[in-house]
C-alpha cells in the first residue's frame, strides 16, 4: 500500500489530513517540522507522495522541499504543497522542478485532496509496476540469451562429436585395411618356410624312412599332419584377409545358377557321402559372385561334413523374402531382404552356440573329430557383411542345422550405400 | 669347365638356396639328360646370358621374388631382347595371386609352374616338362594352357 508523508507544524492539521486520507487505505507517516521530515527521509524513501505545509517555522515547506530534492534518492517523490494562496512564492519554486509538484489551497477541499493524492499515488504505483515489468523482461531476456547460448554450445558440441565420429570411422576403416594387409603379408611370408618343412619332411620319410624305427616314422608323420593343418589355416587367413569390399565387383547374378555351380564343384564329395542336395528357386540379386561362391561352398561343405554317421545327408536350399525395419540416423524404414536357407539333417549343435560359431577360429569340435580351421563361418559372416546382410544359425543337438543368409534386395545393379557399422 | 653339354641346356634362376638344391636333386633323380645351370638372382641371370662363352639355355625356370632384379624385370628384358626372346621361359613361383599370373602372361612368359609342395610332386612335374618338347607342346598361348597342371602320380 502506498506510503504518504504529511508534513505540517500544526498537530490539528496533521490530524485532519490523516482523517481525510486514512479511509482510502494509505499508510500515513506524520512529521511536524521540516527537520523531522528530513530525518524520516534519511531512512525511509519509498513514499509515493509528500504533503508539505508551506508555512512552517524554522524550515519552510519550500526550503524543506529544496533540501529533499538535493538528494538523488528522493528526487522522484512528488510533493504537494499545502498553502494559502500566494503568487510570488509559487513562481520562485517552479524553477526547481517540473511536473512532480502540485498545490492545494487552504481551506482544503477534501474531495480535491483525495483526487490529487490518488493521482500521484497511482502514478507511483504505475511507475513501480513498470519498473518491476522492466526487471522481469530484462531477466527473461537474459534467460533467453543464456538458453540460446547454451543451445549454440550444444550444437557446436554435437557438430564436434559428429566430426570425431566420422574421423573415428575413417580411422577404424584404415585400421581394418591395415589388419587385412598385415594378415595377408604374414600369411604369405609364413607359407614359404612351411613349404620347406613339408618338402623336407616328406623327403626324410621317403628317402631315409627305412633307417627309422616305427616311432621315428610316427614323429615324421606327426610333423606332416601339423604342417598341413598349419597350411590350411594360413590359406584360410589369406582368403579372409583378401576379401574385397569393392562395390565395383557387384553384379546382378542368378543365385540358383551360382548354387548349382558350387554343387557341381562338390560332386565327388556329394557322391562319396551319398548326399542329396535340393535347390529350390533362388532370386537374382546384385552380389559379388567371387564372394558368394565361397560362402555357398562353405555352408554346403559344413552340411556335408557335419552329417550323421549312418544317415545320408540331405541339404535343402530355399529362399523367402522378408521386410526388416531398421533405424538409420534416427529414421525408421523398412527394407526388403531375401533370406536364403541352407538346411541339413546332420548332427546339429546347441542353439546357445549359434552366435559364437561365427567367431574367428571358434570350433565346437576337436580337429581330430572333424577337420577344419574354424575360419569358414567367420569368412561367411565377413562376406555377408560386405553385402550389407546378416547371417544366423538355428539348430538343436542331433536335429540338423539351418543357416540363414539375409541379403538386401536391390533390383538395380548398384548396391545401397554401405551401412557404417 | 669344358665339359660337353648334355642334351638340353636348362637354367634355373632362384634366390632360395633350398629351392635350387631341391631342383637340382630332383633333376638328378629323374635321370633326364639335361645340363643344369643355377643362378641366384636376376642380375646374375642377365650377366650369365650375356657371357659369350656359355651355351644358351633352351629353357629358363624363372623365380619371381628375387632381390636386385626380380623375375618380372628379367622376363621383360628377356622377351624384348632379340638374342633371348626365343628362349622358353617358365615362371617357377609359389605365388597364388592371379594378378601375378596375368602379369607374366602379359609379359609373354611361355609357361607358369607353381612350385610343388612336395619333393615327389617336384620330380613328377619336372619329369613331365623336361621329357617333352616344350616348344611344341605349349604353343597355344591360351591362358588355359598357360598354368601347368601336372598329371598326378599314379600310385
Amino acid at each position: 500500500m502506498a506510503k504518504i508523508l504529511i508534513v505540517d507544524d500544526r498537530e490539528d492539521n496533521l490530524m485532519s489530513i490523516s482523517s481525510l486520507l486514512e479511509p482510502s487505505g494509505y499508510k500515513l507517516v506524520k512529521a511536524n517540522s521540516g527537520r523531522e521530515a528530513l530525518k524520516i527521509l534519511l531512512s525511509e524513501y519509498d513514499f509515493a507522495l509528500i504533503l508539505m505545509d508551506v508555512q512552517m517555522p524554522n524550515l519552510s515547506g519550500f526550503e524543506t522541499a529544496s533540501l529533499i530534492y538535493e538528494r538523488e534518492k528522493l528526487r522522484h517523490i512528488p510533493i504537494i504543497f499545502i498553502t494559502a494562496h500566494s503568487q510570488d512564492e509559487e513562481n520562485t519554486f517552479i524553477g526547481y522542478k517540473t511536473g512532480a509538484v502540485d498545490y492545494i489551497y487552504k481551506p482544503i477541499n477534501p474531495e480535491l485532496l483525495r483526487a490529487k493524492v490518488s493521482v500521484f499515488v497511482e502514478l507511483y504505483s504505475k511507475t513501480h509496476q513498470l519498473i518491476a515489468q522492466e526487471q522481469k523482461l530484462i531477466a527473461i531476456n537474459k534467460n533467453l540469451e543464456n538458453e540460446v547460448k547454451e543451445r549454440k554450445l550444444s550444437e557446436e558440441k554435437v557438430k564436434l562429436l559428429n566430426l570425431q565420429l566420422l574421423q573415428n570411422i575413417d580411422k577404424l576403416e584404415a585400421a581394418n585395411k591395415d589388419l587385412d594387409r598385415f594378415a595377408f603379408m604374414a600369411s604369405h611370408d609364413l607359407q614359404e618356410p612351411l613349404r620347406k618343412i613339408n618338402v623336407f619332411s616328406e623327403r626324410l620319410d621317403s628317402e631315409y624312412g627305412n633307417l627309422l624305427d616305427t616311432e621315428g616314422k610316427r614323429y615324421i608323420n606327426r610333423i606332416q599332419n601339423a604342417t598341413s593343418r598349419l597350411q590350411a589355416l594360413i590359406k584360410d587367413i589369406l582368403t579372409f584377409s583378401k576379401i574385397s569390399t569393392d562395390k565395383k565387383d557387384f553384379v546382378k547374378s542368378d543365385l540358383s545358377q551360382l548354387m548349382k555351380e558350387v554343387v557341381s564343384e562338390m560332386e565327388s564329395e556329394i557322391q562319396e557321402k551319398n548326399a542329396q542336395i535340393i535347390i529350390e528357386e533362388l532370386p537374382s540379386l546384385a552380389i559379388n559372385p567371387n564372394l558368394m561362391r565361397p560362402l555357398f561352398f562353405n555352408l554346403l561343405s559344413n552340411s556335408l561334413k557335419y552329417s550323421k554317421k549312418d544317415v545320408p545327408p540331405v541339404v535343402r536350399i530355399y529362399s523367402e523374402p522378408e521386410m526388416i525395419s531398421e533405424k538409420l540416423n534416427g529414421v525408421e524404414s523398412k527394407r526388403k531382404y531375401c533370406r536364403i536357407f541352407v538346411s541339413d539333417n546332420g548332427i546339429g549343435f546347441e542353439q546357445v552356440f549359434s552366435e559364437q560359431i561365427f567367431d574367428m577360429f571358434k570350433r565346437l569340435h576337436n580337429h581330430t573329430e572333424y577337420e577344419g580351421t574354424g575360419i569358414g563361418l567367420a569368412l561367411c559372416k565377413k562376406i555377408v557383411e560386405v553385402h550389407n546382410g546378416y547371417i544366423s544359425a538355428k539348430s538343436s543337438l542331433g536335429e540338423g542345422a539351418t543357416f540363414i543368409v539375409s541379403l538386401p534386395m536391390i533390383e538395380q545393379g548398384e548396391p545401397s550405400e554401405p551401412v557404417r557399422a | 669347365m669344358n665339359t660337353l653339354p648334355k642334351y638340353l641346356p636348362v637354367l634355373l634362376a632362384d634366390d632360395d638356396m633350398d629351392d635350387r638344391t631341391l631342383f637340382s636333386e630332383a633333376v638328378t633323380r629323374i635321370k633326364v639328360d639335361i645340363d643344369l645351370q643355377l643362378v641366384k638372382d636376376g642380375a646374375e641371370l642377365m650377366d650369365y646370358l650375356k657371357n659369350s662363352a656359355i651355351i644358351m639355355p633352351e629353357i629358363i625356370f624363372l623365380d619371381l621374388n628375387m632381390p636386385r632384379v626380380n623375375g618380372f624385370e628379367c622376363l621383360a628384358e628377356l622377351k624384348s631382347t632379340a638374342a633371348f626372346k626365343d628362349i622358353f621361359v617358365i615362371i617357377y613361383s609359389t605365388t597364388q595371386s592371379q594378378k601375378d599370373i596375368d602379369e607374366v602372361y602379359r609379359l609373354k612368359a611361355n609357361l607358369f609352374v607353381r612350385k610343388p609342395d612336395s619333393f615327389s610332386d617336384l620330380k613328377n612335374t619336372l619329369y613331365q616338362i623336361l621329357t617333352i618338347n616344350v616348344k611344341e607342346q605349349f604353343t597355344s598361348g591360351t591362358m588355359q594352357d598357360f598354368v601347368f597342371k601336372a598329371t598326378p602320380l599314379s600310385k
